[in-house]
């Protein structure tokens, strides 16, 4: 059985009162494993939770799951692990650190106690000041590279892409100009176009 | 016969011209013996992520550091990636050397099948155009053939492999045997009458393409998933695997030996012939002889070259048929990375369901009819229009719910096009043995020369000017353009190094790709390519592939060779 019919089983069976996060634990796939004896490899436990933290104002959970629900903190630090270079790998502590120093500077604390809407409106004005620094120094901002990997983790999960997109793994067919439909497709590589 | 390793025919190379080479000459009763260097590789059952969804790749297809440290050259391609990695040689295992400032990227697969698996498999037909070119303005020698001798091969090979696309009639860039094309979608709809209005002698037409946009000679149509680099479960591109080693097997003719790297080829002075190969078992270290009455090299254009160079004898103190001294020059490649974007507005209504293999091609157009001030020769592009989907993330700023909803929905038509440009033969562009730096089985390695000359960065201004004024005759907004910068071989369409030519004094091979100094030796890989065009160049070599099989039986069976 895969794991979508599970959930949907599983939905039917409990009358359909499944939480997010239930759905999370079943949806988390060959992996983040989202399991509680979950330790960081490349970050500490005291990064891992701020990194929670963006990413979870990066995509919060609305009517549908946020990062924190499908455990991308795991993700990234797999990422940041295995993909990064050693050089990127040196920035991520300045990166983080340097952001925390922006975050007092705004909100008068660290990101962690900061409100959720202090948190968007922060990283809003954080990016903005790194993206214009990346047209004099070429460097893609700190705040840039935890986007994309919240991007990518989220929407190629195995949730995001059944449950909020088209998943389209076998088209047979090309429609080059149909009406545009509610959910965009992706394919099998998880790109939609 | 093929006793104490003696066989009509050897093939050297199992790709795209090796598997055409067996097919060709199995079918006519051959019994030969195909080499590849690479592993055994085996049709849909070891395409191992051909089904894997995204979520299933640990890294979500993402190159690792581990990886970039392994595949230094070959994770620089597109289709390198977490999915595809097994496909790529391990450069750290198969060196080569380059002067410093002279960077080349030798993209190779180590398998059965080589590089036909993960081909870009855009198929265009030369013309006299292409096979004048040299003759007219005075670059390189002459190609000893013209449009009219390669052009029943075209179609020999077209109608077997199955080609997809629009007949267009254009002088520059002749027909195929086609499939019916894949669609463009309505962005690209918009770039072709956009264009064209513009521009009275620019076309934009469909990538002709080796997918099968319908079911063809026993295989599938191409499903639209776009996944052609993992290896096609369903046969619905061409490649060895699903098409010309099946068909030789088939004949119960062919011996096919992974894991045998061929040392060199060895030469009997007095019939001046090649007797057979000397190989190396990749997995036992142990040299074994074969013999045969024709040898076939189709190892692609700088392994077949390695060869030659290391066939050294008495009578071919240089390297092999190398009388000439032009073994190993003349390296070329297609102009590569030069691409230019613009947002697409318009049809925001629209959108396209399914994940075409192709695009849109668009002919040359420069030095066909008039004369450019700047530089000779000319290029074409290559493109495609699409409505991203969340990826748009990763270059808009943004956070939070709104953010999330907005990335569900499709943006608006964004248009591509990559310019593919013409390289010319020169002498200076070579490859030599070095025998300063060997491969795990002791043999020398390649170093490789190559520049771009003054034609070549004027043709890459050009190509970046032409790109912007067609997408903005389009109506294409906000076009930004980048020159890649990309090294030699990033095009993966080297050619040259052991070119066809009339003369023994100046070329290694003659109009039927046979050594002008051993008769019984066929060169049908890009090594033989007199000049680059500006289109890729597969459909070409195996055109040139079943030509030269066919008179070469037609010459054993006359006892000429």
């Amino acid at each position: 059985m895969n794991r979508r019919k599970a959930i949907q089983q599983a939905a039917y069976l409990l009358g359909g009162a499944v939480s997010a996060s239930v759905i999370a634990g079943v949806m988390s796939g060959c992996q983040p494993s989202g399991a509680p004896d979950w330790t960081p490899q490349f970050l500490t436990p005291e990064q891992a939770k701020t990194i929670d933290a963006i990413a979870e104002t990066i995509l919060p959970e609305t009517d549908t799951l946020g990062a924190k629900s499908l455990h991308l903190t795991e993700f990234i630090d797999l990422m940041v692990k295995d993909t990064f270079s050693g050089y990127d790998q040196l920035q991520f502590p300045k990166g983080l650190a340097k952001l925390e120093e922006e975050c007092q500077f705004f909100t008068g604390g660290t990101f962690l106690n900061a409100s959720p809407t202090d948190r968007e409106k922060f990283l809003v004005l954080h990016e903005q000041k790194g993206l214009k620094l990346q047209q004099q120094t070429g460097e893609k901002p700190f705040i840039s590279s935890i986007k994309e990997l919240v991007l990518v983790g989220y929407f190629t999960s195995e949730y995001a892409i059944n449950e909020l997109m088209d998943y389209n793994p076998l088209p047979q067919k090309l429609d080059g100009c149909i009406e545009t439909p509610q959910k965009i497709q992706v394919g099998i590589e998880g790109r939609s176009a | 016969m093929q006793t104490n390793n003696t066989f009509d025919a050897i093939v050297v190379g199992s790709g795209i011209t090796g598997g055409w080479a067996a097919k060709e000459l199995t079918e006519k009763g051959f019994k030969t013996l195909v080499l590849e260097r690479g592993r055994k590789l085996e049709h849909v059952k070891d395409y191992t992520h051909a089904n894997t969804p995204i979520w299933d790749l640990p890294h979500r297809n993402k190159v690792t550091d581990a990886d970039r440290e392994m595949y230094p050259v070959q994770s620089t391609v597109y289709a390198f990636n977490e999915g595809t990695k097994d496909l790529w040689i391990k450069d750290k295992d198969h060196p080569y050397t380059t002067p410093p400032d002279q960077p080349f990227n030798w993209i190779r697969g180590n398998h059965v099948g080589g590089r036909s698996l993960m081909w870009g498999r855009q198929v265009y037909r030369w013309s006299d155009l292409d096979f004048e070119a040299n003759a007219k303005d005075g670059h390189g020698v002459d190609w000893p053939i013209r449009y009219k001798d390669i052009a029943p091969w075209y179609s020999y090979v077209e109608k077997y492999i199955g080609v997809s696309g629009q007949a267009e009639g254009l002088p520059q860039l002749p027909d195929s045997d086609f499939l019916p094309p894949f669609n463009l979608n309505c962005a690209e709809s918009r770039l072709k009458t956009g264009v064209e209005s513009k521009f009275a002698k620019r076309k934009v037409t469909t990538a002709r393409i080796a997918n099968l946009s319908v079911a063809h000679n026993g295989r599938s149509a191409c499903q639209r998933r776009n996944l052609c680099y993992r290896g096609c479960p369903y046969g619905a591109y061409f490649s060895s695997q699903s098409s010309t080693l099946p068909a030789a097997a088939a004949t119960g003719n062919m011996t096919l030996q992974p894991n045998a790297v061929v040392e060199s080829l060895l030469f009997d002075k007095d019939k001046a012939k090649a007797t057979g190969v000397r190989v190396i078992d990749t997995t036992s270290g142990k040299t074994t002889e074969y013999k045969a009455k024709v040898i076939f090299l189709c190892a692609s254009t700088l392994g077949s070259t390695q060869i030659l160079l290391q066939s050294k004898s008495d009578r071919f103190p240089n390297g092999f048929a190398n009388g000439s001294g032009e073994l190993g020059h003349n390296l070329m490649d297609h102009l590569f990375n030069m691409l230019s974007f613009a947002d697409f507005p318009g049809d925001e209504e629209k959108y396209a369901k399914g994940f075409g293999p192709g695009g849109i091609y668009i002919p040359r157009f420069r030095n066909v009819w008039d004369k450019h001030p700047d530089f000779v020769r000319g290029y074409g592009f290559q493109g495609n229009g699409n409505r991203p989907g969340w990826e748009r993330g990763n270059y808009e700023p943004g956070f939070g719910a709104a953010f999330k909803d907005a990335l569900l929905k499709p943006a608006p038509w964004k248009m591509a096009i990559y310019g593919f440009g013409e390289i010319l033969p020169y002498h200076s562009n070579k490859v030599q043995l070095n025998p300063n730096k060997q491969d795990i089985y002791g043999l020398p390695t390649l170093y490789i020369e190559t520049k771009h000359g003054d034609n070549e960065n004027a043709m890459k201004k050009d190509i970046l000017a032409t790109a912007a004024e067609m997408l903005e005759a389009a109506g294409g907004k906000n076009i930004y353009q980048i020159d890649g910068k990309a090294p030699m071989g990033s095009g993966i369409h080297e050619m040259g190094t052991a070119r066809m030519g009339h003369d023994p004094k100046t070329s290694v091979l003659n109009k039927w790709n046979q050594c002008h100094e051993a008769k019984n030796v066929f060169v049908t890989d890009g090594s033989c390519m007199t000049s680059a065009s500006c289109v890729n160049p597969s459909l070409t070599y195996m055109a040139l592939t079943a030509r030269a099989v066919d008179y070469a039986v037609k010459e054993l069976n006359k006892q000429n060779i």
